[in-house]
Parts: C-alpha cells; structure tokens; sequence
C-alpha cells in the first residue's frame, strides 16, 4: 500500500472545513452572536450619526448668519436641516445593520 | 504615598501625552517625538514584521502565522467585494492598511501601561479626513461634476431638491465627523471605563470595611469589561474600514 499523497488528504480537509462551514444554522449562530454584541456600540453608532449631522448643520447655519448678518435665520433653518440629516442618517444607519443580518430586508439593499 | 493612590485613581492619567524627546519646531508647530508617536510607529513596525512572516513561506500548506495572515488578507478583500463591488478592489492597499493599523493600534492599547493611540482624537480625525479626501478627490477624478449626483437622487419631484440637497450636503460632511468621533469615544469611553473599575477594586480593598465587599464585584467587572474591550478593539476597526469602503462605494458610483 502506498502513503496517500499529502495534497489529496488537504483537499479532503479543505471540503470538510467547507461543509462544516456551510452549515446553516453555524451561520444563523454567527449572525445573532454578531447581532447581539454590541448594543452599546449600536446606541453610539445611532448617537454619533444624529448628533454630527445635527452639529454640522448648527455649524454651517452658524457659518452663514455670519457670512449674510442674518442671524437667527440661517441657524434656525439649518439646523431643521441637521436634524432631518440625521434622522435620515440613523434610517440609513439601521437600514444597513439590518441587512446585513436580516435576509428580509437584505433583498431591498439597494434602495436608496 | 497618597500621591501614589491618586495617580492610581484618576482615569484621565493614560491619556496623557508625554514628549519622549523633543525635537525643534518646525513652522511654529512642536513636532517633538511623544509617546503618541511611539506607539503608532510600534503598530506599524508590528504590522510590517507580522505581515512580512506571513508571507515570507508561501507554503501550500501554511503554518499558524501564514494562515492568520491569509485570513486577514480575505477578510478585508471580501469585506470591500461585499460593500464597493470588484472595482473596490483598487483601493484594496489602503482599506487593508487603514484596518490593520487602527487593528494594531487597539489591540495595543489593550497591554497594561500602554499608549492608546485612537483614543486621541488628532488621530482618529486625521484617519477620517484622509479617507473622506480620498473619496472627494477620486470622486471628481472619476465622475467629475458627475459626482456631485450623489447630493441629488435621482426620480425625486423638483421641488422636493430644495430641501434634499442641503440634507444630503450635511448629512455627506457629517461623515469623517462620525467616523472619527466612534473610534475615538469607543476608546476613550472604554478605557476610562476599565481604569476606574480597576481602581474601585484597588481602593475597596485598601479601604477596608464595606470596601471588601465592592473591591470582587469591581474587579468581576473589570474582567468582564476587559473582555468587551477586546471585542470593541476589533470591532471598531471593522466598522471604520467597512464605513470607508461604503463611503468609497459613493465615490465609484455616485448615483445610487
């Protein structure tokens, strides 16, 4: 009997690695471990998003009361602006959390 | 001694920046060497001795470190496949390097005494503005005043862009604000949070009384909190290159 050739017994490690791999319910396992981590990270995530739109937005205001002498006007409009900014950002930021680990939701990705 | 405890004591101590040598001014800025410095050139040199190991074998069969480097290197190529495309791919080089260098440089701020430098926010703004650039300029260098599409979705009514475009414009120069601001407050907030349970369980025991009582669950949570810190180590570094290769994605494809 001949030794089996070492490239042929990684191959077969290869395809087992993969099998087990493919499982679905490793993945499903994978996915909510990832989905549950982090609820810390997830609440800074939405934070940061509404509260750097909302900052840009007073700052830009701020920026052209000052170019245009037309304080309060431009503050007040710009940071109704910030704020529909960020509440469009945590729609967008949720949206991406959730496809990525929802199959549902994963199929509209693409809209805007 | 009581000068000793209070050292011990104040979590804002680690974040201190010390000059290790100092260096002339150039232009009116101090650009002496500190530990902020340092610790970044420590990452890099990591990286580059890592990486260099990794690949110095190419065996069919690799060995621990070679198949640890392989890993990354398909971790960060599927991460920009999935979100920017195969054309993304071009931009591999800098995701890769952005990853491992934030990766690195948490990961060394997890060792006891030191230095971390993505809890400073000169940094992790510097990283952000860089990438933020990068999309602006190979955007206009792509699509030219094509890019600009990106402020204007296309299939809105007309007057509906009066008020999308300033909302798309903040929320666009909200971004390297974001992406700096997460890393930087992640870091920040964690190590400060592992400082003082830290030093609850140290002064409980010191104090005595019902400090024996605190100083075991302060330091469960301590242990606890180190583990997290772990994970948020990597984590950030995740979500700050898969944010760059969204953000790269807009700039490959402005209109979506």
């Amino acid at each position: 009997m001949t030794a089996p050739d070492p490239s042929d017994l990684l191959r077969e490690k290869i395809a087992a690695a993969k099998r087990v791999q493919d499982q679905p319910d490793k993945k499903k396992r994978q996915a909510e471990s990832s989905g549950a981590i982090s609820a810390s990270a997830l609440a800074l995530r939405y934070g940061a998003e509404f509260g750097a739109c909302v900052f840009v937005g007073i700052l830009v205001g701020l920026g052209l009361d000052y170019l245009f002498d037309s304080r309060p006007w431009g503050l007040l409009i710009m940071l109704m602006f910030g704020l529909a900014a960020g509440i469009l950002g945590v729609i967008r930021a949720y949206r991406e959390l959730t496809a990525a680990t929802n199959p549902v939701l994963s199929a509209d990705k693409r809209d805007p | 001694m009581n000068h000793f405890f209070r050292q011990v004591a104040d979590p804002m101590k680690q974040f201190e920046i010390q000059k290790w040598f100092e260096l002339p001014t150039v232009f009116g800025y101090d650009i002496s060497f500190t530990n902020a410095s340092g610790f970044m050139l420590l990452g890099v040199a990591m990286i580059i001795l890592f990486f260099g190991y990794a690949a110095s074998r190419g065996a069919i069969i690799p060995n621990r470190l070679q198949s640890l480097g392989e890993i990354g290197y398909g971790f960060v190529a599927d991460m920009i496949r999935g979100t920017a495309g195969e054309e993304g791919l071009r931009f591999f080089p800098f995701v890769f390097t952005l990853f491992f260098f934030i990766f690195f440089a948490n990961m060394i701020g997890m060792v006891p005494y030191a230095f971390t430098t993505t809890s400073h926010v000169v940094v992790t703004g510097a990283l952000a503005l860089l990438v933020i650039g990068i999309v602006i300029g190979y955007g206009f260098y792509k699509n030219g005043l094509g890019f600009l599409r990106l402020f204007a979705p296309a299939g809105a009514p007309w007057p509906i862009y009066i008020l999308l475009i300033p909302i798309e414009v903040i929320s666009f120069v909200a971004r390297p604000l974001t992406l700096a601001l997460r890393l930087f407050a992640n870091m920040l907030a964690g190590h400060i949070m592992l400082k003082l349970f830290a030093g609850f369980a140290f002064t409980g025991l010191t104090a005595g009384g019902i400090g024996l009582l605190v100083a075991p669950l302060a330091f469960g949570m301590g242990v606890a909190l180190n583990a997290l810190e772990f994970l948020v180590a990597g984590l950030q570094a995740y979500v700050f290159a898969i944010l760059t290769c969204v953000y790269l994605n807009d700039a490959l494809h402005p209109a979506h």
